[in-house]
């Protein structure tokens, strides 16, 4: 009966995922699939070689022009003229520091870079789900206390919620102020790599604190704390 | 569509008043962890789940429609989820001190 309902959710879901992934976006080479993103972007990866004010990596190979051309496109029209005028600036010497100033015979469209991002998603997220195991096994078998165990968990998720804070305020940072630097890559890298951390240790967490966490979903409870107020204003 | 730091006020100003009601004593203490908990809960599905699925689309090379939402969401909800993270210890910071060696 069981496997029956999980065939019936599949079927209904999958021809929905089909088609979303079928509805593929064909941005150049953004990850995100990202189109004509304007300066400072919305990611931490924003290219502007030519600089018109649109990452680089967000336009199609086909729409990738110098910045006069992109200026004079008329479906591109208040944002445009904006951009024109930040590419005009970066070419007196004046541009913004998300872009490389380079000579316009020198121009090229950036690389097509099709090789996914390797974050080791799954690799981390095995290694987690075994390391609890194992740490499962030995309070199970009486060789560590609830305590350790309870701590053990508690200290990995703090370094995962304060390492993916602490690169994701970067970012942010770094995205605002349109700030590159070398080290723009490695902090990517480490926030996704922290994240994983913290999803799988969120979700680790949940499961030793199951009763405490169903109990935010309590209906009994929730009764008590509404209707019994604590105090009686009288 | 640019970020901004928006999320975090609501959500600090919220926790504010829920913690100022439940130290006047109007609220039991459970009610308000309780509260705080979903919107940590809340927070994280959005934030962490979402950026989790980002992940995946991104290492596969998927690029679907719905990519550039979920980016700005997910960095809105992370906005949200620093200050919710720090009121999540302020919450338990007995445990986070038995945790950190330093018993009261």
């Amino acid at each position: 009966m069981r496997i029956r309902r999980i065939l019936r959710t599949l079927t209904g879901v999958l021809p929905f995922a089909g088609i979303m992934v079928a509805d593929v976006a064909c941005a150049a080479s953004c990850p995100y699939g990202l189109v004509n993103d304007p300066y400072p972007g919305q990611c931490p990866r924003f290219t502007d070689l030519n600089g018109d004010g649109i990452c680089d990596l967000s336009q199609s190979t086909t729409d990738y022009s110098t910045a006069e051309d992109t200026s004079q496109d008329a479906s591109n029209d208040q944002s445009n003229s904006e951009d024109f005028q930040v590419a005009e600036d970066s070419g007196n010497g004046a541009g913004h520091s998300g872009g490389v100033d380079t000579p316009e015979e020198t121009l090229q469209p950036p690389p097509a870079d099709e090789t996914p991002a390797d974050y080791h998603m799954i690799p981390l997220s095995l290694i987690l789900t075994a390391a609890y195991m194992v740490t499962l096994y030995l309070l199970r078998s009486g060789l560590i206390r609830k305590s350790m165990y309870r701590r053990i968990w508690n200290v990995i998720i703090t370094a995962g919620y304060a390492g993916t804070g602490v690169t994701g305020v970067l970012l942010l940072l770094f995205i605002r102020l349109g700030i590159k630097t070398a080290l723009n890559p490695s902090v990517t890298y480490w926030h996704a790599e922290l994240a994983i951390l913290m999803v799988i240790g969120t979700l680790i967490h949940i499961h030793i604190y199951w009763k405490q966490f169903r109990g935010i979903f309590s209906t009994s409870k929730i009764r008590s704390h509404l209707l019994r107020p604590r105090i009686c204003i009288c | 569509m640019g970020y901004s730091i928006l999320p975090a006020i609501p959500v600090t100003g919220l926790y504010m008043a829920t913690y100022l009601i439940y130290r006047a004593g109007f609220m039991r203490r459970a009610f308000h962890v309780d509260l705080w908990n979903l919107g940590i809960l809340l927070a994280f599905m959005i934030s962490g789940i979402g950026g989790f699925i980002l992940m995946l689309l991104t290492e596969a090379g998927v690029k679907l429609y719905i990519n550039p939402q979920l980016l700005y969401w997910h960095v809105e909800a992370g906005i949200a989820l620093i200050p919710l993270t720090i009121f999540h210890f302020h919450c338990y910071r007995g445990s986070l001190r038995r945790i950190m060696g330093m018993r009261t």
